[in-house]
C-alpha cells in the first residue's frame, strides 16, 4: 500500500501534504498562464501557386505559348521604393501587400524535393520530409508552455506533437464556451451548491484512498493521478471566453480560427496554433481556384493581423505561412496546374526583418542557388546552395529560442544554419 | 560454478531438438569448435551428473577468453566445451541463482543483441539474402522463437575449414554479400560462438527450466465473473447484464460467462463496436458526412456516383429536396463505410475475418447501389432501408475484399511517382503487422551514386524491395480508387509480386485478389489481426520490446519487469494468433480469448509490498480512459438516457464539432489516435456531462411510472430521510439506501452490503446535502424552483406534454436536487468513465 500511494504522490507530482489541500495542485501554474510571444503557424492546404502569389512570373504578351500565367509581366505589383516585395496582380493581393509587405519576409523558391500532400503539408510545418518530428508549433509550445490548459491549439494541417505536449482542437466554441462552468445550467444558480459540490469531493477523495490502500495496479494509480491533475488545472476556458472577441464579425473561416487562438493566448492558456485555410489543390481552373483561394488566404491574414494590432500584440505574435507545394509551371489540358516541389514560405510579426525577399526562381519556377551569405539568388546554373524549408525550420528554431533544447537534440534538422529572420 | 540470472524464464526447451546429429559433444581443442583452450580445473561439474536448479553448467575457467588473447584464431572466442553457460562479460554470478537455458541465451544474447541488428534485416523472406539458408522471421511472428532458432542452428552446425558459418561468414574472411558484418573483434561474437557451442553440448548446458517457470500473472487479483460479465456487456453490447446472466456466472463461475458473451457478440450493439473498431484499422469514415466519399472516388471508374444530383431535377422544392439531401447523405456515408459493413457483414455471417481482403464481392446498399449502376441486379428487402447492406459484384471488377473498395484506395491514393507505395505501406501496416518504416531506420546517404536507387542501392532497397512488389500487385487501382486496365508496370521497379512469389503475367490484372489470398496465409495476417483487435479492447498497442538498458543495468528490476511482460505478452499474442488460424479466422473466438484474458481482467494486486512484473506496466488493469463511443453509449445504458442536445440530435460525444474529437475520439482524418490520458478540458466534458445528465435523468426518470424507470424505480420524489418535524422516515430510508446500493453496481460495477463502507459514504452524502437542501429553502436562499433543463413538463423521449400530476417543475422536498448530487456523484466517479 505504501508503494502505492507512494507512487500515486510521485504521479501527481505533490508531497503528502498536497493531498489534504484537496484538488487544486497544478492550478498556479497554469494561473501564472503564458505572457511570452505566441507562434502561429497558417497553412495554406492544397499547395499553392506561388507564380499567382508571391513569386510572379507572368507572360509576355497576349499570345505567348505555353505561359507561366495568365497575366502579364507588365501587370506584375510592387510596392515601390526599391522594395523587392513583388506579387501577381491576382485576388486581394493588392490590399495584402501593400498594408503588410513591409513586414514581410519572403522566401521564394524553396526545393520541397515532394509532390505529395502529406509530405509537403509536413515539410513545410516541420523541416522534415519524414513523419518523424513535431510540428513547429507543437514544438514551441513543448518548450515553453506545456504545462498550460491548451498549449498548442490546432485546426488541421500537419500537428504532430510526437507526444511533446497536448494538441486541442477547437470545432465547436459554443461547445467549448459550455466547458467553462460546468456547473452552469444557463440560470442565476448552478445545478449543485458550492457545498454540495464539496461534499461530493471529499466523498470522492474518501474514495480515492480507500481504492488506494487496496493496493491498485500502477496503471490504475497513474491514471487516477492523471485525473485528478486534469481536473486540478485550470482549464482557462472561463478567461479564453472573456477574450474572445465576436466571431461573427470575421468574414473568413482562417480569420475565425486566428481570432480564438489569439484569444487563447491573451487568457494565458496556449502558446501556439495551427490554422487553415483550403482550397489550394487546383488541378483545374487553376487561376479561378487560386484567386478564390488566396483572397480567403489574405482577407484571414488580414483579420488575424489587424486583431494583433488591436491587441497591442504586434511584436509579440510570429506568423509562418507555408504551402504544400507549388504548381507546375503552365497550365494543363483543364487550365489547371499539378503538383511541383518549388514552393514559397513568409515570415512576419515578431523579431522578423520585413520587406526583404530571399531565395529565388527560374522563370520557369524552378529553385536557383543562392549566396550563402544575403541568401540572393544567383544566376541561373550556379553552383550553390538550394534553400529548402528545412532552411527556414533550422532558422526558426533559432529565432524561437528552441535550439539547443533536448527536443532540439531529439529532432534535429538537417540543414545549414543561416540566421535569416532577424 | 557460473550462471546467470536472467529473471524469469519463458524458454522454449527446445534444445534437446538440436541435440541430435549436431556434431557430438565436442572438445576444448576439437577444431571444429575453433579449438578453444583445455577447461581449467575449476570448471567442473559440482552436484553431481546433472546440474540442479540454481547450478549452471560448469564454467571455463571463469573468464571467456579475451579477444587477442592466446585462444588460437579463427573462432578463437568459442568458450570451451563442457564448460558453464559464462556469458560475455564474465561476471559471476551469486550461487543459487538460476542457470540459462539455451533458448532463453539464444533470444536474449544472440537473438537480440547481435543476430536481429547485424543479419536478420537481409536475412529474412523480404531482405536480400532471401534465398540463403538462414532466413529469421520476424519477432512475434507465430513461433517465431524457434524458427529463428531452427534459422541459426541450421547454419551454426555447419562448418567450413572447422569454423562455424555463422562465425566465419559475417567475419568478413570469406565472401559474404554482407561483408563484414560481426568482425572478430565484435562485440556480440563470443555470444555467438557460446550459442554454437551450447547446440553441439546441450548436455553441458542443461538446466531444468521448468523448474524455474512461474505463473507470471501469480498475484494478480481479476475482475470476479460477475465484475467480468458487466464489464463485457458494456463494452461491446452497450448494456448491463441481464439478471438471468448475472445468476448464471454466480452460479458457474467464469465458465458461465460463455454465454453471456456468445449472445452479447451477436446483439446490434456488438456490430456498432465492430464498426468502431473497423474505423480504427480502416479510417475511411474520414469521408462520411456531405459529399465526401462520393467527391472522393474515381468519378471515371463511377460516373453515377452523383446520381442523386440530377441537372434540373434535384434538389428541387419541397419533399423532394428532402428526399434528395437524404439520398445524397445516405449514398455518400454507404459508400464510405463500403469496407466497414464488409467487415461487419462477416461477423453477422459467421465468416472468417480473411475475407476482409478475399471476398470476391463488396457491400452495398441501394443507394450505393445506384452510385455504382449496380441497382438492378441487386435485391433488397426495403429499397429505402439504408442501413440493409447486401453483398454485390461491380462488373468487371475484381473484387479483393476492402483492399478493392473504392474508398479505400481513395483514403490512400497515389501518384505517378509514389506508385502505390503509400498504399503497399498501410496493407503491411494493417493487415501483415509490419511497419516497413522501421526497415529502414538506419543513416542513409542522399548521393547514392547507384543507378536506380530504390531498385539497386542496399541502403533504399531494405525497405523499396519489400513495399514495391506489393505496389505493383496493386496496379490496376487508380489514383482515387477506380479499377482500370495497365499495360506495363514500372520496369525500373522491383516486379510485382509478395514474398518472393513474382506476380505470374496472367493475374495481373486481378493483382489485388492474388495479393490478399497471400496475405491471408501468412501467418503475419493474423498478427495484424490480433493486434487490431487487442488493441481495440485493451486500450493499448502491443508492447514493443524495452530499449536495451545502460551497461551495468541488465538485471535492473525496472528492465526486467518490462522484459518479462514483453516476452509473456508475446507468447500470450502468439497463442492468440494460432487459436485464430486453428478456429477458421473467427474474430468471436479471438474476442473472447482477450475477454478471458487477465488482460481484460486484471485489477489488483494481491499483494501489499510489491506489484508483479508483469502487472507493473502501463497497459495492465483499470485506468483505460473509456473512448467517448463508449462513454455515450454508457451514460445511455445505465440512465437510460443519452447525453444531446436534445432528444432527435447527436450526442455530444460523437459529434465532431461538439465532443468528439475533444474528448479523444477520432475524426479519421487528422486525427487517427487516440490519447490515453486525460487534459484539463476532457476533464470538463467530464463534468459537463456529469451536470447535464445527472439534470436530465431524475425528473424525468421520477416523472415516469414506477415499472418504466430505469435507476429509480424504488423511491419517488416525496420519498424524504425525514419528515417535516426531523423525525426519521424508515420506510423512505430503507428504499433509499436500496437505491443508492443498485446504483453503486449499475453506475460503478460495485456490489456493496448493506453495512459496506462505501454504501455508507453514499447514504451520508445524500443526507447532507438533503439536509443543506431543506435549510436553504427555509431560510429562503434558495428557491423550490428547478432550472428549467431539470424540470420535466414533457417527455425526453416522444416530447409530449406530460399529464400535470407527473410534471415535476420544481422541487419543495428538496430530494430531486439531492438525487442530482447523487447522480452527478456516480457519474463522475472514476469507476464510472474508466475501465
Amino acid at each position: 500500500m505504501q508503494s502505492n500511494r507512494r507512487s500515486f504522490l510521485q504521479a501527481l507530482g505533490l508531497g503528502v501534504a498536497g493531498l489534504t489541500l484537496g484538488w487544486p495542485v497544478s492550478q498556479a501554474k497554469a494561473q501564472g498562464g503564458w505572457n511570452g510571444r505566441f507562434l502561429l503557424y497558417v497553412h495554406a492546404g492544397g499547395g499553392w501557386d506561388p507564380t499567382s502569389f508571391c513569386d510572379p512570373k507572368g507572360r509576355e504578351a497576349a499570345g505567348s505559348p505555353d505561359p507561366m500565367n495568365n497575366y502579364l509581366m507588365s501587370d506584375i505589383r510592387s510596392t515601390g521604393g526599391g522594395s523587392p516585395i513583388r506579387w501577381a496582380p491576382i485576388g486581394d493581393n493588392d490590399a495584402f501587400f501593400q498594408r503588410y509587405g513591409e513586414r514581410l519576409l519572403i522566401l521564394n523558391g524553396l526545393d520541397t524535393s515532394t509532390n505529395g500532400h502529406d509530405s509537403g503539408t509536413r515539410y513545410a510545418a516541420s523541416g522534415t520530409l519524414a513523419e518523424t518530428h513535431p510540428s513547429i508549433a507543437a514544438f514551441y509550445a513543448s518548450v515553453y508552455a506545456h504545462e498550460l490548459s491548451m498549449p498548442f491549439i490546432s485546426n488541421g494541417a500537419y500537428d504532430s506533437t510526437r507526444g511533446l505536449v497536448s494538441k486541442t482542437r477547437i470545432g465547436n466554441i459554443s461547445a467549448l464556451e459550455r466547458l467553462a462552468d460546468t456547473n452552469d445550467l444557463g440560470g442565476s444558480v448552478g445545478m449543485l451548491s458550492r457545498a454540495t459540490l464539496d461534499r461530493i469531493e471529499r466523498a470522492q477523495s474518501e474514495r480515492e484512498a480507500d481504492r488506494l490502500a487496496r493496493n491498485p495496479l500502477p496503471r490504475e494509480v497513474q491514471a487516477r493521478a492523471k485525473r485528478i491533475g486534469a481536473r486540478a488545472t485550470d482549464s482557462g476556458i472561463g478567461r479564453l471566453r472573456a477574450e474572445l472577441p465576436n466571431l461573427q464579425n470575421y468574414r473568413t473561416n482562417l480569420g475565425r480560427q486566428g481570432a480564438v487562438a489569439l484569444a487563447a493566448w491573451r487568457a494565458g492558456v496556449s502558446a501556439s496554433a495551427n490554422v487553415t485555410t483550403g482550397g489550394f489543390d487546383t488541378h483545374a481552373n487553376n487561376d479561378l481556384g487560386q484567386a478564390t483561394a488566396l483572397t480567403n488566404l489574405t482577407q484571414g491574414l488580414d483579420e488575424i493581423l489587424r486583431e494583433i494590432e488591436r491587441s497591442g500584440a504586434t511584436d509579440q505574435v510570429t506568423l509562418i505561412v507555408g504551402s504544400d507545394f507549388g504548381r507546375t509551371p503552365g497550365y494543363n489540358d483543364g487550365n489547371g496546374k499539378d503538383h511541383w516541389p518549388v514552393t514559397s514560405m513568409m515570415l512576419l510579426g515578431a523579431g522578423v526583418r520585413g520587406n526583404r525577399v530571399l531565395g529565388g526562381s527560374t522563370a520557369r519556377h524552378r529553385p536557383l542557388t543562392v549566396d550563402a551569405q544575403t541568401l540572393q539568388p544567383l544566376p541561373e546554373g550556379t553552383p550553390g546552395l538550394v534553400l529548402t524549408p528545412a532552411h527556414v525550420h533550422r532558422a526558426l528554431r533559432t529565432h524561437l529560442g528552441l535550439t539547443g533544447t533536448e527536443a532540439d537534440r531529439l529532432y534535429p534538422i538537417a540543414a545549414e544554419e543561416l540566421n535569416f529572420i532577424g | 560454478m557460473k550462471s546467470r540470472s536472467f529473471g524469469l524464464s519463458h524458454g522454449l526447451a527446445l534444445t534437446a531438438l538440436f541435440a541430435v546429429g549436431c556434431g557430438g559433444s565436442g572438445s576444448a581443442d576439437d577444431p571444429a569448435l575453433g579449438g578453444s583452450p583445455a577447461p581449467t580445473p575449476d570448471a567442473e561439474v559440482t552436484g553431481g551428473d546433472t546440474p540442479a536448479p540454481g547450478d549452471g553448467p560448469p564454467a571455463p575457467g571463469g573468464d571467456t577468453p579475451a579477444p587477442g588473447g592466446d585462444t588460437p584464431a579463427p573462432g578463437g572466442d568459442t568458450p570451451a566445451p563442457g564448460g558453464n553457460a559464462p556469458l560475455p562479460g564474465g561476471d559471476t554470478p551469486a550461487p543459487g541463482e538460476p542457470c540459462v537455458d539455451s533458448d532463453t541465451f539464444f533470444v536474449r544474447k544472440v537473438w537480440r543483441e547481435t543476430v536481429r541488428p547485424v543479419c536478420a534485416t537481409c536475412h529474412s523472406a523480404n531482405g536480400s539474402a532471401a534465398q540463403t539458408r538462414m532466413v529469421y522471421v520476424p519477432e512475434g511472428a507465430p513461433d517465431w522463437q524457434r524458427r529463428n532458432l531452427e534459422a541459426f542452428s541450421g547454419v551454426a552446425l555447419l562448418q567450413q575449414d572447422g569454423v562455424p558459418l555463422v562465425l566465419l561468414k559475417p567475419s568478413g574472411r570469406v565472401a559474404h554479400a554482407g561483408g563484414a558484418a560481426l568482425p572478430e573483434d565484435a562485440p556480440g561474437r563470443a555470444a555467438v560462438a557460446e550459442m554454437v557451442d551450447r547446440l553441439s553440448n546441450p548436455e553441458a548446458y542443461a538446466c531444468n527450466v521448468d523448474a524455474q517457470k512461474q505463473d507470471v500473472w501469480a498475484g494478480v487479483e481479476l475482475l470476479d465473473p460477475a465484475e467480468t460479465l458487466r464489464k463485457a456487456t458494456l463494452f461491446f453490447g452497450g448494456r448491463l447484464p441481464t439478471d438471468a446472466e448475472l445468476a448464471m456466472v454466480d452460479a458457474t463461475g467464469i465458465a458461465g460467462l460463455e454465454p453471456a458473451l456468445d449472445a452479447v457478440l451477436h446483439e446490434d450493439a456488438f456490430y456498432n463496436w465492430v464498426r468502431w473498431t473497423a474505423n480504427d484499422l480502416l479510417l475511411t469514415d474520414k469521408y462520411v458526412g456531405n459529399s465526401r466519399a462520393v467527391d472522393a472516388i474515381d468519378p471515371t471508374a463511377y460516373p453515377q456516383a452523383k446520381w442523386f444530383s440530377v441537372a434540373g431535377v434535384s434538389p428541387g422544392t419541397g419533399e423532394e429536396a428532402t428526399w434528395f439531401r437524404a439520398a445524397q447523405v445516405f449514398t455518400n456515408d454507404s459508400v464510405a463505410r463500403e469496407p466497414i459493413e464488409l467487415v461487419v457483414h462477416l461477423l453477422k455471417q459467421d465468416r472468417p475475418i480473411t475475407e476482409m481482403l478475399t471476398a470476391d464481392y463488396t457491400m452495398v446498399n441501394a443507394f450505393s447501389a445506384r452510385a455504382y449502376g449496380v441497382q438492378d441486379s441487386v435485391r433488397f428487402e426495403d429499397r429505402f432501408d439504408p442501413r440493409e447492406f447486401v453483398e454485390a459484384r461491380l462488373p468487371g471488377v475484381p473484387h479483393a475484399g476492402v483492399l478493392s473498395t473504392p474508398i479505400f484506395m481513395s483514403r490512400y491514393p497515389t501518384t505517378e511517382t509514389n506508385r502505390n507505395r503509400a498504399r503497399a505501406r498501410v496493407v503491411y501496416d494493417s493487415f501483415l503487422a509490419t511497419n516497413v518504416l522501421e526497415l529502414g531506420q538506419r543513416p542513409i546517404s542522399a548521393d547514392s551514386p547507384i543507378h536506380n536507387p530504390t531498385l539497386n542501392d542496399p541502403q533504399c532497397n531494405v525497405c523499396h524491395s519489400v513495399i514495391d512488389p506489393l505496389a505493383g500487385a496493386l496496379q490496376n487501382w487508380s489514383a482515387r480508387g477506380g479499377y482500370q486496365d495497365v499495360e506495363a508496370w514500372y520496369p525500373e521497379m522491383a516486379p510485382p509480386g509478395f514474398g518472393g512469389e513474382m506476380l505470374p503475367l496472367e493475374d495481373r490484372s486481378t493483382g489485388a485478389t492474388w495479393l490478399a489470398d497471400r496475405i491471408v496465409e501468412d501467418r503475419r495476417f493474423d498478427r495484424a489481426m490480433v493486434r487490431w483487435i487487442f488493441k481495440a479492447i485493451v486500450g493499448s498497442a502491443v508492447r514493443r520490446e524495452p530499449l536495451a538498458p545502460a551497461p551495468g543495468m541488465e538485471e535492473s528490476p525496472e528492465y526486467l519487469d518490462a522484459l518479462e511482460a514483453f516476452e509473456a505478452q508475446a507468447d500470450d499474442l502468439a497463442r492468440m494468433e494460432r487459436e485464430l488460424r486453428a478456429n477458421g479466422h473467427d474474430l468471436r473466438v479471438l474476442i473472447k480469448s482477450i475477454v478471458r484474458s487477465p488482460y481484460f481482467r486484471a485489477d489488483r494486486s494481491a499483494q501489499t509490498d510489491r506489484v508483479p512484473g508483469i502487472a507493473s506496466q502501463p497497459d495492465v488493469g483499470v485506468g483505460r480512459l473509456i473512448t467517448p463511443e463508449h462513454l455515450a453509449r454508457r451514460v445511455q445504458a445505465i440512465t437510460g438516457f443519452p447525453w444531446r442536445p436534445r432528444a432527435d440530435g447527436i450526442d455530444y460525444l460523437l459529434d465532431a464539432s461538439q465532443y468528439k474529437v475533444l474528448y479523444g475520439g477520432l475524426d479519421s482524418d487528422e486525427v487517427v489516435e487516440r490519447p490515453s490520458e486525460v487534459n484539463s478540458l476532457m476533464a470538463a466534458v467530464q463534468s459537463r456531462m456529469a451536470t447535464d445528465v445527472s439534470c436530465l435523468l431524475v425528473a424525468q426518470e421520477l416523472a415516469r411510472p414506477s415499472a418504466e424507470r430505469r435507476v429509480f424505480g424504488g423511491v419517488e420524489v416525496a420519498y424524504r430521510p425525514f419528515d417535516a418535524n426531523g423525525f426519521e422516515v424508515p420506510q423512505a430510508q430503507a428504499a433509499i439506501r436500496e437505491t443508492l446500493k443498485r446504483m453503486h453496481w449499475t453506475f460503478l460495477g460495485e456490489r456493496v452490503t448493506d453495512d459496506s463502507l462505501e454504501l455508507e459514504r453514499t447514504w451520508r452524502l445524500f443526507l447532507e446535502t438533503y439536509q443543506e437542501n431543506v435549510a436553504a429553502m427555509a431560510s429562503g436562499e434558495l428557491t423550490p424552483n428547478l432550472s428549467d433543463p431539470c424540470r420535466a413538463r414533457t417527455d425526453y423521449r416522444t416530447g409530449l406534454e406530460l399529464p400535470a400530476d407527473r410534471r415535476i417543475m420544481s422541487d419543495p422536498n428538496g430530494t430531486v436536487r439531492t438525487w442530482h448530487a447523487v447522480v452527478f456523484y456516480m457519474l463522475s466517479d472514476f469507476r464510472f468513465l474508466y475501465e
